[in-house]
């Protein structure tokens, strides 16, 4: 069986895509997200008639993946390929057809909802326009199990490669904010703080974005083996993670500041405390194994104490889930 | 042998023919048809399309997870229901399988999306409405929610393919089963029928004013369906170490994407083709017992599917479908499917291709027109998806 490598990152986090805006981020720069930014970027590689009809999700998920294969080098016709494949993680899925819908149906009647949100609303319809866009006619997925999905996302993916399913798998984890989540998560007590993981204290602070993360075997296009553990108890994943280097730790301490994207611990109390909820959301585990994979090749900036992680040898990112925790290692 | 090789132990489904694999399957070698106007839900009048529909009378709830039952969706309650006739039929109980390294990997549509209807009718008009159908939601997710239920330690994944999904779980579980990554899984599919969906399909414009007719010459539509078919998959060792007999193999999986339009198949059906010859993983096509096609009774589906069939198997190829039987039921499709497919493995008999009645030369495959002898080893259900995915999921049982 083939180790899994990451070949290239291409995290979506506040405004606009890429490694360099992550690491501004990590840096302590306070960024917003911009939906103008987002398809200012994503013009560069598809024409705007081309997106403006999809969901911002759909959007985001083919930003993601145009970025992740640039961060690999590789120009977008060579994953036009049958040995290819996608998969997308997302909790909540394309929020803003989902309610888009909802607003033809209510406003205008049962027999005047529109075709194209209802079809925009339906989970895979992001990993459909990937696949359309690059032409990867591979395996493609869609997983949405709240906090097992990114996780799972990534275990198939990487079980893919090893089983010689696919050579390359486009690993794209992410959601939309929209008005009624807000509104969601402000009645459940969360919304106006930033997340202070490691803690027992809880708040949410709903942001979109994502990151695709471009698997593959072969040579590494970042330093490591990737690999998911899952099905560990909320104990010995809380063994693991603080075993490991809290290389999240302290990234997620810039998080705070940023309060543009989310870090999630896997401490067996932040773990019951985010298991209900935005704790769910697919996007943390997809920045955090792209911080992860920054560290390991000693990318992430000095002065963030995640800098200090370069000369490392592994990292963890954790995502909790109900009753288990997915880690994910990068080892040389 | 290979010890890791997924055998199907169990099955248990639920839909529009009643509670129970026994009556579904009794139900279709009779040629009855359960489809009518929806009852759970009100449309305009100009959306006439009947559904099948699960009677309210046909089920009682599940005893496998005790819960506030008006907290529960029906998808959960489906999902119960034919779990506990797949436990049964495999020989095990809940307790077999807490805090053990089983897996569980369901597909669904409206089970994993956020649209009640009431909560946003009243969210939009500025009531601030409350949270219990949010939480409803968010207790609600099929795997996440059975994986807690009954305290299983494997990976668990709800796969959102569309109408794909419940044949990709079954391929993903069984995945799994070979890379030693679980012992055993719980794959299938479930679906609710809903008035979102409903209301999407009729704009699209792809569903009929009757009983669908699959591969018909006159065919003009899908009808929406619901309920659940679940499996019980385990590795050979671990089968043979409870002494549970095998009901059938799962040989092979494959899924590939058109990546060509997002509602439509693409005509030439090639990434169909790839799906199944990765299904087949070598062995001869033409020794295929039979395929339980999806067969939505779409034109283009049917006609793209029914030449792919004919180019891999032969024009002869023995093709069942059976959504006249069920409706679509969306992510619990492939779920039904592949139970009724290991069934007619094993009763060596398949039923009519209900509401197919005359043969479109543009299928090139003719289906099923009465009950019909399956005699041979492996059989291969398919499943077509919005968003251009395919996958196909193969069965095999010893003669």
């Amino acid at each position: 069986m083939s180790a899994v490598r990451i070949l290239g990152l291409g995290p979506v986090p506040a405004g606009g895509p890429g490694v360099a805006r992550l690491l501004r981020i990590l840096a302590g720069e306070s960024l917003a997200f911009s939906e103008t930014e987002s398809a200012a970027a994503l013009a560069e590689f598809l024409p705007p008639a081309r997106t403006r009809r999809l969901d911002p999700l759909g959007r985001m998920a083919l930003l993601a993946a145009y970025t992740a294969l640039r961060d690999a080098g590789l120009a977008p016709e060579e994953a036009r390929s049958e040995r290819w494949g996608i998969v997308v993680g997302t909790a909540f899925g394309p929020q803003t057809s989902t309610f888009s819908y909802l607003d033809g149906l209510i406003d205008s009647g049962d027999h005047l909802v529109s075709s194209l949100a209802f079809t925009n609303s339906v989970h895979n319809l992001p990993a459909a326009q990937v696949s359309l866009a690059l032409g990867i006619t591979g395996p493609v997925q869609t997983l949405s199990a709240f906090g097992e999905t990114a996780g799972a996302a990534l275990q198939t993916a990487c079980g893919w490669i090893r089983t010689g399913r696919a050579d390359r798998v486009l690993v794209i984890l992410g959601e939309e904010s929209s008005p009624v989540m807000d509104y969601v998560v402000g009645r459940m007590g969360g919304g106006a703080g930033s997340v202070r993981p490691l803690t027992n204290e809880c708040t949410y602070a709903p942001r979109p974005g994502g990151a695709a993360l471009l698997l593959g075997s072969g040579a590494a296009g970042y330093a490591g083996i990737l690999e998911v553990a899952e099905g560990l108890t909320t104990a010995e994943a809380a063994s693991q993670a603080a075993a490991a280097d809290l290389l999240y730790c302290a990234a997620s301490g810039r998080s705070d500041e940023a309060g543009d994207y989310r870090v999630l611990a896997s401490r067996s109390a932040q773990v019951r405390a985010h298991a209900g909820f935005y704790g769910s959301l697919a996007t943390g585990l997809g920045l955090e194994t792209a911080i992860a994979a920054l560290a390991l090749a000693g990318r992430l900036p000095e002065g963030n104490p995640s800098g200090s992680a370069k000369p490392r040898t592994a990292a963890v990112a954790g995502v909790a889930g109900p009753n288990r925790v997915t880690l994910v290692s990068l080892e040389d | 042998m290979n010890p890791r090789e997924p055998v199907v132990t169990g099955l248990g489904c639920l839909a529009a023919g009643g509670a129970g694999l026994e009556t579904v399957w009794a139900g279709m070698l009779a040629g009855r048809v359960a489809c009518g106007p929806p009852v759970r839900f009100a449309a305009a009048p100009n959306r006439r399309s009947p559904v099948f529909e699960i009677g309210a009378g046909s089920w009682t709830p599940s005893r496998l997870a005790p819960g506030p039952d008006s907290d529960r969706t029906l998808c959960l309650e489906f999902l119960l229901i034919a779990l506990e006739e797949a436990l049964g039929r495999a020989g095990l109980r809940p307790d077999d399988l807490r805090g053990r390294r089983i897996g569980v990997c369901l597909g669904t549509t409206v089970g994993c999306t956020l649209n009640d209807e009431a909560f946003y009718r009243a969210y939009k008009k500025g009531e601030r409405p409350g949270l219990p159908a949010i939480r409803r939601f968010l207790d609600s997710n099929p795997a996440v929610f059975l994986a807690g239920a009954l305290d299983l330690r494997g990976p668990v994944s709800t796969i959102a393919n569309a109408c794909a999904s419940g044949t990709d779980a079954i391929g993903q579980a069984a995945a799994w089963i070979a890379e030693g990554l679980c012992e055993a899984a719980i794959a299938g599919g479930v679906d609710e029928l809903s008035r979102i969906p409903y209301l999407g399909f009729s704009s699209l414009l792809n569903t009929s004013a009757s009983p669908c007719r699959p591969f018909d010459a006159g065919r003009d539509g899908l009808n929406l369906g619901e309920g659940a078919g679940i499996l019980i998959l385990e590795s050979r060792a671990e089968a043979g170490r409870r002494g549970a007999s095998p009901l059938a193999v799962v040989g092979g999986y494959g899924c590939s994407a058109d990546a060509y339009h997002v509602t439509a198949p693409h005509p030439d059906g090639a990434g169909l083709e790839r799906a199944l010859r990765q299904a087949l993983a070598g062995r001869d096509p033409a020794a295929i017992s039979f395929v339980n096609a999806h067969g939505t009774a779409t034109v283009p589906n049917d006609a793209v599917e029914g030449q792919v069939l004919a180019r891999v198997f032969g024009p002869g190829v023995t093709v069942v479908g059976t959504k006249g039987y069920t409706g679509h039921a969306l992510g619990a499709a492939g779920g039904l499917e592949a139970v009724f497919t290991v069934q007619g493995l094993g009763e060596g008999v398949l039923p009519a291709t209900a509401g197919f009645q005359d043969a479109d030369p543009a299928c090139l495959v003719v289906p099923t027109r009465q009950a019909t002898e399956a005699r041979h080893t492996f059989a291969v259900s398919t499943s077509l998806a919005f968003g251009g995915g395919n996958a196909a999921v193969l069965f095999e049982v010893p003669r």
